[in-house]
């Protein structure tokens, strides 16, 4: 947990406890203590004293244990000693603030802070390093740098000359091309981003909640012979590849009778809605009853996965499933192997089992992507006036607003970027 | 001094070409008017080239003449060549061009002053401001005398703490051979104004019968009268002369190189301030970029009758033997008689950052900057700023809102605009790459912005707007006619027009120009706006396309920030932003985030912050 600004360390004194006092850059093991001086939980205090910090500013760290409880009493505490709760990303942008980060930096720590999974982190990473700003640079320098001819040769008519249309045109399309890779990675990244959300459905005591468990590799949710157990949406989340996925364990779906099982019932249904897969598990032992041949008829135009569960105890309702259901896996969730097949066939059914380089620099933000969405839509209005063979005063401006939008990713302004340039290649003036 | 001098509403110090639009207008706007200025027969001087207009500068121009100015009109009667540039880069990149004769053109200009009434001149430099809490009184005059009253323009231009140099000499100079003043830099600085230096220069002029024109590239003017002002008659003021270009060369770098030891920029290193990129002299040009084997020297007549040439593009403050030696290694000028050698000028400037955009100092009200006071270069950047400074001058003294222009309505707009958020750190110059909203920006339609912002003001007499109403009425009927006759099917040049083709869509091929279609239109349509039909029907998509970028500008530029805004009370804003919002003090949202430095943070924690401000008002 951490907290940062001038009264970090004042707030931080009144809910820890040490026989020491806090040393900058030095962890302190002591006691987190509530309002009323009874011990929430034992832990660290790391003092970071500004500016030499992530965000600029005094900062205090306390490291507790994980439970969601502590975390939560722990908050209260802080609270209590004069603190208030960060908005979102507002570490990232006191940081920016405070001179700590450029915008596409600020923007990377952001995503590390909200990544869940370890993709996002690389991603991240890559943009941290510079990767992104780097790689925008030098689409905004090439077009800058063709905009700096275009525009000279329009202040000073007599001492620059108009550049070719065809290299103006071909360098456009060159940029278009890479700003149309940063633009198909994002989209193709949205489920590295947000995760990935899948939905386990089935007849009660098909096994979700035992596959679940074992995607998770730890008991999480309640397993019981009894059909019916799981009431709730149960969710948790994994990684495949990297990618975080958020893992809804639903109620059985069958007709029943029974009000809060019906209720149950309902939100299992919009869990499935809601989900960009949906993983149908049945009992694949016995012949299909109708709540399973239900379940897998109203799941067959989705992306999904189907496991015939509990092979272990045969496969009459494996080997009678039919034809919209070939591809389907069996096998038992006690089975490593099958539940690896679950995860390489989730893989598949949520990105293609394509992995995502994430050595390439990668936009951190909508707002990112939508600023490389408008450089695309000024350039291609700049290759519709170049092929119509209108006059570069036309072109010109789209060139800027390509250039003015790429900077807002790095945070450059267009004009005196452009300007500079001029006069630095060109020697020009009476 | 005159009585009337003494119950004057607006005084203007200096006669260049800020000070004399500033004193035109203010004086044509009713208000009692003093101009001061070192020599009345000598206003608006050319003190460095006798070109007026070009790219961006020429709009400047345009723009002047349809808020009612006086240079377009004064340009027209002594242009002795002129030209559009950029014709083929379309409509609105085209600007005008003129050389005038430079006598001529001071000649008119003090014409101009001395038969308006209202405007009288007093021959005199300014020394001092008298300046009561906080508010300007009057101009204290070299050699004692004071001028009172509550709205003073300084239109000083490179005066303030001038100093020339040619090699090693240094003179206390404003201007070759005219004294500085050195008392109103002192003024200003004790009043807290932040001063800087700048530097610009001026190249050696020739006698033109030393050269051999015939080695020599002509460039020729336009064969048809091209006048800038939209009521100058479309004739010419008198003879139109051709210019030279000749390109230097290795002996002439070689001479630079040998010599920079005695360059007072270079090897004295006398010089502290800031000369502008976009004009370097002839040793910046071989220093810094070495590698160009040949620069471009324009040979340019300053005037019908004068005996000199300038030297475009060979600005220099090398001693004057260099200089000569240098002007012999070019084509032509192998027996030159150099009339007058080169000279580099240092002076002050105010930061334009402490004006509001009304030009107005935020510091001492009633106190007006224009022209290269704050940091401009430039004739057509002086004088727009004068014309804006004395409007608002006099509107002040009448008790009236001020004139501020927008960047979506103007050049002039544009410059205002990035003197007061952006202020300046070399001189200030106008280029189309400064001004967004350029497809809307043209030489044509000048009048369509801002003649009725003039006539509004005042400045556009009956006559005026009655020549501006027809030319409105009669574009506006021929964009009608053009969109609703016929002309397809037809083959037109390389174009085949389907059929049901309008005008309108035949111009709007890139490829058919009005004279191609003139036939179409009614016999009795005037040229003039035949050719302006066809920029509005070419250029009205892309119009049409800048007009969501307009209105989400003009947006933001609709938030007022209040001028008393205690920008430490914005939470989580950057020092540096703070800093900056607290000195520039931007009048708007908009002008906010065009700060330099300012992040797009910073502008939403200052929106969130005023939200809250207004939300508290409200509810106390
Ligand atoms: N033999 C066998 N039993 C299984 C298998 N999968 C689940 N079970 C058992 O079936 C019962 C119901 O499992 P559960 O995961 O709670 O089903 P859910 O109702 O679909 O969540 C439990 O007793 C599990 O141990 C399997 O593959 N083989
Ligand atoms: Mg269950």
């Amino acid at each position: 947990m951490r907290c940062s600004g001038a009264d970090a360390r004042t707030i931080a004194a009144r809910v820890f406890r040490s026989g020491e006092a806090l040393r900058d850059r030095v962890a302190t093991y002591g006691e987190i203590i509530d309002v009323d001086g009874a011990v929430i939980d034992r832990g660290l205090a790391l003092a970071m004293d500004a500016p030499r910090t992530v965000t600029g500013e005094d900062v205090v760290e306390l490291h507790v244990h994980g439970s969601p409880v502590v975390a939560r009493e722990t908050l209260r505490a802080l609270l209590h000693a004069g603190a208030r709760a960060a908005g979102p990303g507002e570490f990232t942008r006191r940081a920016f603030l405070n001179g700590k980060l450029d915008l596409s930096a600020a923007e990377a720590v952001a995503d590390v802070i909200d990544a869940e999974s370890r993709a996002a982190a690389r991603a991240a990473q890559a943009n941290l390093a510079g990767a992104l700003r780097d790689a925008v640079d030098g689409v905004r320098a090439a077009l800058s740098s063709v905009l700096e001819e275009l525009a000279g040769a329009i202040d000073y008519p007599d001492e620059v000359p108009e550049p070719a249309r065809e290299r103006v045109h071909a360098l456009v399309g060159e940029v278009d091309a890479k700003l149309d890779a940063l633009i198909g990675d994002w989209e193709r990244g949205r489920f590295v981003r947000e995760g990935l959300s899948l939905a386990i459905v089935g007849p009660p005591n098909a096994g979700k909640s035992s596959l679940l468990n074992a995607l998770l590799g730890e008991e999480r949710a309640i397993v019981s012979a009894t059909p019916g157990t799981t009431r709730d949406v149960i969710e948790e989340s994994f990684a495949i590849d990297g990618v975080a996925v958020r893992v809804l364990d639903t109620a059985g779906l069958r007709a029943s009778d029974d009000a809060i099982e019906r209720s149950g019932i309902e939100r299992a249904r919009r869990a499935l809605d809601g989900a960009a897969v949906a993983l149908v598990v049945v009992d694949g032992s016995q012949a299909l009853d109708a709540d399973a041949r239900a379940v897998l008829e109203n799941t067959r135009s989705r992306a999904r996965v189907v496991l015939f569960n509990k092979r272990d105890l045969g496969a009459a309702g494996y080997d009678a499933r039919d034809d919209g259901e070939r591809d389907a896996l069996s096998g038992t969730v006690f089975d490593g192997a099958a539940v690896d097949a679950v995860r390489r066939a989730v893989a598949a059914a949520g990105w293609h089992g394509e992995s995502l380089d994430f050595a390439r620099p990668h936009l951190a933000s909508a707002r990112q992507a939508d600023a490389v969405a408008r450089a695309r839509e000024a350039l291609a209005h700049a290759r519709v006036t170049l092929a119509a063979g209108e006059p570069v005063d036309l072109i010109v401006p789209e060139l800027f607003a390509a250039v003015a939008a790429l900077g807002e990713i790095t945070g450059a302004a267009a004009t005196e970027a452009v300007l500079d340039g001029i006069f630095s290649r060109f020697c020009i003036g009476k | 001094m005159s009585a009337r001098a003494d119950d004057a509403a607006v005084i203007v110090v200096g006669g260049g070409h800020a000070g004399v639009e500033a004193a035109l207008a203010a004086a044509r706007l009713g208000v009692p008017t003093v101009l001061v200025t070192g020599d009345p027969e000598r206003v608006c001087t050319l003190a460095c080239n006798p070109s007026i207009g070009g790219s961006a500068k020429g709009q400047l121009v345009r723009e002047i003449d349809a808020l009612g100015g006086a240079m377009a009109r004064l340009t027209d009667r002594v242009s002795l060549h002129s030209r559009f540039l950029n014709e083929s880069k379309g409509p609105s990149v085209r600007a005008l061009r003129a050389l005038a004769d430079k006598p001529g053109y001071v000649r008119v200009a003090a014409e101009a002053v001395a038969a308006q009434p209202g405007l009288t001149v007093v021959r005199g430099m300014g020394e001092d401001l008298i300046v009561e809490t906080g508010a300007v009184r009057g101009v204290v005059l070299a050699g004692g005398g004071t001028l009172r009253a509550p709205n003073v323009v300084l239109a000083t231009g490179t005066f303030l703490g001038g100093k020339t140099f040619r090699g090693d000499e240094v003179r206390a100079e404003g201007r070759f051979g005219e004294p500085p003043a050195i008392g109103l830099s002192a003024t200003l600085a004790r009043l807290g104004f932040p001063l800087g230096r700048l530097k610009t220069g001026t190249p050696p002029r020739v006698d033109r019968t030393s050269l051999d024109l015939a080695a020599m590239a002509v460039q020729s003017p336009s064969a048809t009268p091209l006048p800038f002002s939209y009521a100058s008659p479309r004739a010419f003021a008198g003879p139109q002369l051709p210019c030279w270009i000749v390109e230097t060369n290795e002996r002439t770098h070689a001479l630079v190189r040998e010599n920079l030891h005695r360059s007072p920029l270079y090897g004295l290193d006398l010089i502290r301030g800031i000369g502008p990129r976009y004009c370097p002299s002839i040793e910046d040009k071989v220093v810094k970029f070495g590698h160009n084997p040949t620069h471009q020297v324009f040979v340019e007549p300053e005037g019908w009758d004068e005996p000199t040439f300038y030297v475009g593009g060979f600005s220099t403050s090398l001693p004057s033997d260099v200089q000569l030696a240098m002007l012999r290694t070019l084509p032509g000028f192998e027996a030159v008689v150099m009339l007058r050698a080169g000279y580099a000028v240092e002076y002050d400037f105010v930061q334009p950052t402490e004006l509001d955009p009304s030009l107005e100092t935020r510091r001492v009200a009633g106190l007006f900057h224009c022209g290269q006071l704050n940091g401009t270069s430039g004739y057509e950047e002086a004088a727009a700023q004068g014309l804006i400074a004395g409007i608002n001058a006099a509107r002040r003294s009448q008790g009236r809102e001020a004139l501020r222009l927008g960047r979506e309505t103007s050049y002039i707009g544009v410059l205002i605009d990035d003197l007061v958020t952006r202020g300046v750190d070399e001189p200030y110059r106008m280029l189309t790459s400064r001004a967004e909203h350029r497809v809307m920006l043209r030489h044509d339609n000048a009048d369509l912005r801002l003649t009725p912002v003039g006539r509004d003001v005042g400045l556009i007499d009956e006559d005026a707007w009655s020549a501006f109403e027809q030319r409105r009425d009669a574009l506006a009927g021929g964009v009608r006619f053009a969109e609703s006759s016929r002309v397809g099917p037809a083959r037109i040049g390389r174009d085949d027009l389907p059929a049901g083709a309008t005008l309108a869509d035949a111009l709007r091929r890139p490829d058919i120009g009005v004279d191609d279609v003139r036939r179409h239109f009614p016999p009795a349509t005037d040229d003039d706006v035949a050719a302006r039909v066809e920029i509005e029907i070419k250029m009205d998509g892309y119009v049409r396309r800048r007009r969501t970028a307009i209105d989400r500008a003009v947006r933001d530029e609709a938030v007022a920030l209040p001028s008393d805004l205690d920008y430490d009370a914005v939470p989580a804003l950057s020092r540096e932003g703070r800093e900056k919002l607290a000195r520039i003090r931007p009048r708007t949202l908009g002008a906010a985030s065009r700060i330099p430095g300012i992040t797009p943070t910073d502008v939403a924690l200052v929106s969130v912050h005023l939200h809250r401000l207004i939300l508290a008002t409200a509810s106390a």
